[in-house]
């Protein structure tokens, strides 16, 4: 029952979370946004597509789409969906769920680079960089997440957290909560930190490597963004409400319903700010370190 | 020394002679740490010969003299930063198959050193095990930092020599400080995580160096700038210069994951250990500094893929007239190391029992890897990874690949026609991240100012200094070329004179040992 509902989290909420942000910014901007299913007609759209290629790419570029799509696929596997449940789990698998999320960023700046376009390769080196630089941060707040279980795996470390780790260590974890957040928003190419909407290339991070992608690339692209999204916007939810009410249901209801939250919460950041200058990112980022590592320390009490 | 005569094999140009004299200063001061390491050893047991396995008292001064002196000793042979200023122009003007040696074994042999001596402790404080994890963590990030700034494409492999030495001592520490906190886990997976390491690292580091001799052969030039677009002209080499790109990375499925996967769950046990002390912190701080290690590896290795296999080549009209081509010798030489890096990848456990009887031999304790390490599900997900793989692409290939698929050039934002220059370079690349940490990179640029209406041609180099190199070897040497001027009176080239100082030296001989008998 539990494996059913977290399938039909995994197919569904990754869109829901996605237009929920994008009708939130909608109604802030006074405008109606979007159909709630627009994600769902666009990827069909894609599909539907045929590809063109560019001249001068290899098969890397299509390898490196696909292989970007398989590392968001395999973090879906080891992280907890609903009622703190994961598909699989095994010793270390907090480290091979980052790994995969490096394996795929790895082949998107590769499949980028493949088409010699001067746009893609500053996305590259822009996604590569600051992404570099958020890892020390993920990896510090998995630390405080995971904190003294043996198996150093999601599903123990979020199975240990319960309400008395949040009284006996509430501003460690508050401290990673925030940490985590911002984490988010830097790894999805959310504002302030990129704009997933801007076509403008003094500006824009993640958008510009996908700019010679077409129809099922691009499809391919946008499915493996709405499936990370989901992925951290999921652990987040855990580490908020460690506790569980003992009834599938309205576990459910309120997984779901901390998901409409922290989407709201990104919406409403999205909106109440604007982009921080490029050369600004890497400072806020080694903050975030800070912040994450004071946390982790404190947490581990 | 004999590696001074094979790194001398191109000795008519003034960079390779540089090196070579770079390399032989550092390689005797190296023999004499060693020499010294010997003589307290001599000192602490009465003996030449290796004393035995736990046999020598860490804790005592002797024992912190002979821990520092094989320390420098074999640090400078390894390339432990700031020891390490001999390798990266070593690396980089030697031929690249002796690289690829130098690189692969060379260095393992002052690792090999660390671990050997070590092994001869027993009461090791903790201290040094943080200390060598420090130094580790030192190599690796400076390391890897030095390695983006490079245009050089054989001195970027150098310096991801010394991040890696920099990965392995960071699981030696680990182990060591895994012995003086008798925590059997973390020595296990610290020890065999480096062990492993030195062993990955030998293969996807060869395979590297091999490819990068190909491209600079085909390509006529060691400049990433000037390179583009090789990948349809060398496959294999392109093929198996990713894979190892991939494994020296750390990512998944290849064998350079596997062993930063054991030194991480070793840092990670580190956590439910039950005093966390300030001694531990430092190993805690491993992990996001391997994290960051790791994500700077990947930015480098986009870099190196990126600009010199796809784009578009820089020197079109060269690689016109270029004839070689790969024979099946060459690829059979490049397929074995990448090989090894798959099949390690998907079946650690083959290294199950020789990494088992190694840690044995260094801290006697007898263990099931098994353990410690999910050989199983490592196996298991990194096949099913690549089955997965293997279905998408099959559907992939007949759904799309098959119905028209039109080809067209590079979006260049309204430009129609494009050449190479709108490429990315790989200096643009690495500057988002060289700016960032300017603050050990110190940047030469030359350039020509604009100073006329009608600008003439004009030119821009950057260049990055090896600020260890240039910031404190250099000046030191000079202070003492200049302060010790009237030693060099000494030796006059006159025959008669070196007789007199060996008849001194016998005689000051025969006094002593007069002395010793009396």
């Amino acid at each position: 029952m539990v494996k059913i509902l977290s399938l039909f989290t995994i197919l569904t909420a990754p869109v829901f979370i996605f237009s929920t942000i994008v009708k939130v910014k909608a109604f802030f901007a006074g405008r109606k946004g979007v159909p709630f299913f627009q994600p769902y007609y666009d990827l069909i759209k894609l599909f539907r597509k045929n590809i063109i290629l560019s001249r001068k790419t290899s098969i890397i570029f299509i390898i490196g789409t696909l292989i970007t799509l398989l590392s968001s696929f395999f973090v879906l596997l080891f992280i907890p969906i609903v009622d703190k449940d994961t598909f699989f789990f095994f010793k270390g698998d907090v480290i091979f769920v980052a790994y995969m999320l490096a394996l795929g960023r790895f082949f998107m700046c590769l499949a980028a680079m493949d088409t010699g376009s001067s746009f893609e390769g500053m996305g590259a080196a822009r996604e590569a960089t600051f992404s570099m630089l958020s890892e020390p941060a993920l990896f510090l707040s998995l630390m405080g997440i995971i904190g003294k279980s043996e198996t150093i795996s999601f599903a123990e470390g979020i199975a240990n957290l319960s309400p008395s780790t949040w009284i006996n260590n509430g501003i460690g974890f508050i401290l990673i909560a925030v940490a985590f957040f911002i984490i988010i928003l830097v790894e999805n190419s959310r504002i302030p930190f990129d704009d997933p909407n801007t076509h403008l290339e003094l500006t824009m991070i993640h958008e510009m490597m996908v700019l010679d992608h077409s129809g099922p690339l691009l499809g391919i692209m946008e499915i493996s963004g709405l499936i990370k999204l989901f992925a951290f916007i999921s652990i987040l939810s855990h580490i908020i409400i460690p506790f569980s009410f003992e009834n599938l249901i309205i576990d459910f209801l309120v997984y779901y319903f901390s998901l409409f939250v922290i989407a709201v919460s990104i919406a409403f950041v999205e909106s109440s700010m604007a982009r921080i200058k490029l050369r600004k990112i890497p400072t806020f980022q080694i903050i975030v370190v800070v912040f994450a590592g004071i946390g982790m320390f404190l947490s581990l009490g | 020394m004999l590696l001074f005569f094979l790194l001398l094999t191109e000795h008519n140009q003034p960079e390779v002679l540089d090196a070579g004299k770079l390399y032989i200063i550092l390689t005797h001061i190296c023999t004499f740490f060693i020499f010294l390491a010997g003589a307290t050893c001599y000192k602490i047991t009465g003996s030449f010969d290796f004393p035995e396995a736990g046999s020598i008292n860490a804790a005592t001064a002797d024992g912190f003299v002979l821990f520092l002196l094989v320390m420098i000793g074999f640090g400078i042979k390894a390339g432990i930063i700031p020891l390490h200023v001999w390798l990266p122009s070593a690396h980089a003007n030697a031929p690249s198959n002796v690289s690829a040696i130098m690189s692969g074994l060379m260095i393992k042999m002052g690792v090999y050193g660390i671990i050997r001596f070590l092994s001869f402790f027993y009461n090791i404080p903790m201290y040094w095990g943080v200390l060598i994890f420090i130094a580790g963590i030192v190599s690796a990030l400076t390391g890897v930092i030095y390695a983006i700034a490079q245009h050089d494409l054989k001195k970027l492999l150098a310096y991801h020599s010394i991040e890696n030495i920099g990965i392995i001592l960071m699981g030696i520490g680990l182990g060591l400080a895994g012995i003086s906190m008798n925590n059997t886990a973390i020595v296990v997976l610290g020890f065999a995580g480096a062990l492993l390491h030195v062993f990955n690292h030998a293969t996807f580091k060869s395979l590297l160096f091999m490819g990068a001799g190909v491209i600079i052969k085909y390509s006529g030039t060691k400049k990433m700038d000037n390179m583009g677009g090789l990948a349809k002209k060398l496959p294999v080499t392109f093929y198996t210069f990713l894979i190892a790109s991939i494994s020296i990375s750390g990512l998944p499925p290849f064998n350079g994951f596997i062993s930063e996967f054991f030194i991480y769950i070793g840092m990670f046990n580190i956590l439910s250990y039950h005093e966390v002390d300030a001694l531990n912190f430092f190993q805690l701080m491993g992990i996001p500094a391997l994290a960051l290690v790791g994500g700077l590896a990947a930015a480098c290795f986009i870099k190196v893929n990126g600009t010199v296999f796809m784009g578009q080549s820089a020197n079109e009209k060269y690689l016109k007239e270029q004839t070689f081509q790969e024979t099946n010798l060459l690829k059979f030489t490049l397929g074995i190391p990448a090989v090894i890096c798959i099949l390690i990848g998907i079946i650690p456990f083959i290294m199950k029992i020789p990494l088992e009887n190694a840690i044995f031999a260094i801290t006697e304790i007898n263990i099931n890897l098994a353990d410690f390490f999910p050989f199983k599900e490592i196996t298991f997900f990194i096949l099913l990874f690549y089955l997965i793989f293997a279905l998408a692409w099959f559907i992939f290939h007949n759904v799309y690949m098959k119905k028209a698929t039109y080809v067209d050039e590079t979006w260049g934002c309204g430009y129609s026609v494009t050449n190479q220059k709108f490429s990315y370079t790989a200096t643009s690349f690495a500057a988002t991240i060289t700016e960032l940490f300017r603050f050990i990179l110190k940047m030469e640029i030359k350039k020509d100012n604009i100073t006329e209406i009608f600008p003439k041609k004009s030119y821009f180099m950057t260049h990055i200094e090896d600020l260890f190199l240039n910031g404190i070897y250099k000046p030191s040497m000079n202070f003492l070329d200049e302060h010790i001027d009237f030693i060099r009176k000494l030796q006059a080239g006159n025959i008669n004179a070196y007789i007199l100082y060996k008849l001194v030296a016998i005689i000051l001989f025969i006094i002593y040992g007069i002395y010793l008998i009396w």
